[in-house]
């Protein structure tokens, strides 16, 4: 019993120290954001001396990054939908590929995302520059969905794979079409892994940065480029880039349970009566 | 031939810059790419006159620094047209200024003017390639001690150090009196460590090549250049506050701020910060003196900002008009009497009364202005060696002497290190075989 105590204890305490580990720069950005400038430096720290929304007010009623993050929001919703609309058929055709060979396409799909992004840039820059759509939110959405879809064919193949083929099979003994099979049966049921995926797509756009600094200027800036404007020369503006992080954090900390529920979840419980 | 290349040159310069001030420009837009700093958010609020005078249009996109060095690179590189000024820091200048990428300005500017003159010529020297001008500056920086007295004196201290042995003996008797002797950069990072390194290095004696610009054999390895770093991870190790290993200028800034230190180098334009009255402890208790130096003599870090005008953009004498009137005297003094802005690049204004009544501390240990002003007009041009790889050698060579101050490996190992990879980077170059 003892025995059993101690493995308990000790398990929780590596857990917490390793959550700590993790969390740390969170809660220090959370709390960077809510003190005063004077206090922000102090010495020894404190952790939250009078907390003032003052740094929150300031960054929403800064137009540049409150346009920034509009455009995060459009962007990430629009690689979503463009990005399902593209890789649930395709990872549908995948899950349904009868010989094993064939089946070897989705090691070469997730190939082509393996290569790092920063080989891309400067191709992709002259690219979107000579059809003029640098400086647009249809540059960034077509890379990030370009970027999203093998990720999101091979998650969504997965889950595809668990949807019972005695189901399908039935229906298309009824004398559904291909399509009505997808859209009618399958899709209903890996519904909960579909949202899954569309929410990791999300989460990988509204973080994006490395594209969005680059394709990116005045108009079509995301949230996460305009964080920098925060860090001029003279010296970062820790208040408001601490609000601007944390603000950033607010969808991923909405989103991440669901994930965890969907994915963790069995994708088909319930479907087939045995 | 030869004279009618002249006459072509005398009579551009008579067009584009002598009459630029009054030269129409109407339906031109002038689109600008620069960093959101004090001296640009400025002149965006003044550039409807610049419009009035001239009828072109100013279109400014400004960034945060890191965004801003990024996005001038993708655009200088790929020979883009949609920018028509742009910003570049000194310490890049190297990179671009060979290979037609940037527009010289003798061909729009007379750069015997007195206004041309005006510039501290140093600063002016700075983008200067082969004798063609390439920018014209609108932000010079070196570097100050920032010191104590009241601390200084406190540990038995009566002059602030002339030496860097005597700054590191001084931390000795700081340490003693069990007071926190100082911050130093230690981010590795060509802009940061070893924008601080590189006068250490020349006080000891030591040098980057053997003699830049005939011969690049890198010397970063050399008994004196160890000595250097010697000296350097001694100091980080025993004297600095913790955390400094990884130290930004930010960090240093701060620790000066918040009186956490009794004395750093740090950069000039940061006065500002550092004696902020809303948020500093040390406002009234602060001495400004000349970086140390060593057996060598004393080499203030020196870098620069300024405009240049991309060789593709297609409003070239438009924005050389633009570049004239963003770092003329009138618009460089109303902004510094506007905002923090002390980087100043003209030599009347580090004499005018008001800029000095707004910009000058004294607290009865030495002048911030005249100390600036004074390392302004020493400074070596060539503080960053102008060859376009010097960003990466420069860069491996601050992890260098990170190495060795986490004590990772010895400072011989570390710069031996940093030297072979030095030469493998000039030999890929081509500068070597």
């Amino acid at each position: 019993m003892h025995r059993d105590l101690g493995r308990y204890i000790y398990g929780y305490v590596i857990c917490a120290a390793f959550a700590l580990f993790l969390f740390s720069p969170i809660l220090w950005t959370l709390s960077t954001s809510l003190k005063q400038p004077t206090e922000m430096f102090q010495w020894p720290p404190v952790i939250v001396g009078e907390p003032s929304i003052q740094h929150y007010t300031a960054i929403i009623a800064d137009k540049d990054f409150s346009s920034a993050l509009i455009n995060s929001i459009v962007v990430s919703c629009s690689t979503i939908v463009v990005t399902m609309a593209l890789s649930v058929p395709a990872a549908f055709g995948i899950s349904h590929l009868q010989k094993t060979s064939m089946r070897r396409l989705l090691t070469l799909v997730l190939a082509l995302r393996a290569a790092p992004a920063m080989i891309y840039i400067i191709p992709y820059f002259l690219f979107f520059r000579q059809v003029d759509l640098v400086d647009t939110k249809i540059a960034l959405i077509i890379v990030n969905t370009m970027f999203a879809i093998p990720l999101a064919i091979w998650y969504l193949s997965s889950f595809f794979d668990q949807v019972p083929r005695e189901i399908e099979e039935a229906a298309i003994i009824d004398g559904a079409s291909t399509l009505q099979v997808m859209t009618l049966i399958s899709i209903p049921i890996a519904r909960s892994g579909i949202l899954a995926t569309a929410i990791l797509v999300f989460i990988g756009s509204w973080n994006e940065f490395l594209f969005a600094l680059t394709l990116t200027r005045d108009n079509a800036k995301t949230a996460a480029v305009a964080i920098l404007n925060f860090m001029p020369f003279e010296g970062t503006d820790w208040g408001k880039a601490a609000a601007a992080c944390v603000l950033m954090l607010v969808p991923i900390v909405v989103f991440v349970p669901f994930v965890k529920k969907y994915v963790a979840g069995s994708t088909t419980t319930g479907s087939v009566k045995g | 031939m030869r004279y009618i290349g002249i006459l072509a040159v005398a009579l551009g310069v008579a067009i584009g810059g002598g009459a630029s001030a009054q030269q129409r420009y109407d339906g031109v837009k002038i689109k600008i790419l620069s960093t959101n700093s004090a001296y640009d958010l400025e002149l965006k609020k003044f550039a409807h006159e610049f419009t009035e005078k001239t009828g072109a249009e100013v279109q400014f996109d400004l960034f945060g620094y890191a965004p801003t060095v990024q996005k001038v690179s993708v655009e200088l590189l790929t020979r883009s047209n949609s920018y028509d000024v742009v910003y570049l820091g000194s310490e890049e200048f190297g990179r671009y200024a060979s290979g037609d990428i940037l527009e010289p300005l003798d061909n729009y500017v007379d750069m015997k003017s007195a206004d041309v003159q005006d510039f501290i010529a140093p600063v002016l020297r700075l983008y200067n390639k082969d004798g063609k001008q390439l920018a014209l500056p609108h932000f010079a920086a070196t570097q100050l001690l920032y010191y104590r007295p009241d601390l200084l004196e406190k540990a038995g201290i009566k002059q602030p150090p002339q030496t860097w042995e005597e700054f590191r003996n001084d931390c000795e008797l700081l340490k003693k009196a069990d007071i926190q002797c100082t911050a130093l950069r230690g981010q590795p990072d060509t802009g940061e460590n070893i924008w601080f390194w590189g006068q250490v290095l020349y006080a000891f004696g030591g040098k980057y090549f053997a003699h830049e610009p005939a011969d690049l054999t890198p010397t970063v390895n050399t008994p004196a250049a160890v000595e250097a770093l010697k000296w350097y991870t001694d100091v980080m190790t025993r004297f600095t506050v913790p955390g400094s290993t990884s130290a930004t200028f930010d960090d240093v800034v701060i620790a000066m701020q918040q009186g956490r230190i009794a004395m750093t180098v740090e950069g000039a334009p940061t006065a500002g910060r550092i004696l902020d009255p809303k948020l500093s402890k040390v406002v009234g208790k602060l001495g400004f003196a000349f970086p140390p130096g060593g057996v060598s003599g004393r080499f203030p870090p020196f870098a620069g900002q300024a405009y240049v005008i991309p060789a593709a953009s297609e409003n070239k004498a438009a924005a050389a008009a633009f570049l004239q009137w963003a770092t003329s005297k009138d618009v460089m003094k109303r902004i510094s009497l506007d905002s923090t802005f002390v980087a100043i690049t003209r030599s009347s204004l580090w004499n005018d009364p008001e800029i000095l009544a707004k910009h000058d501390y004294n607290y009865g240990h030495g002048s911030f202005a005249a100390t600036y002003a004074e390392t302004l007009r020493v400074a070596p041009e060539w503080y960053y060696p102008r060859i376009p790889e010097f960003k990466e050698i420069g860069d491996r060579l601050g992890r260098a002497l990170q190495e060795a101050v986490v004590g990772s490996k010895s400072a011989q190992a570390a710069l031996d290190d940093a030297q072979t990879e030095a030469v493998d980077i000039l030999k890929r170059a081509g500068y070597l075989k």
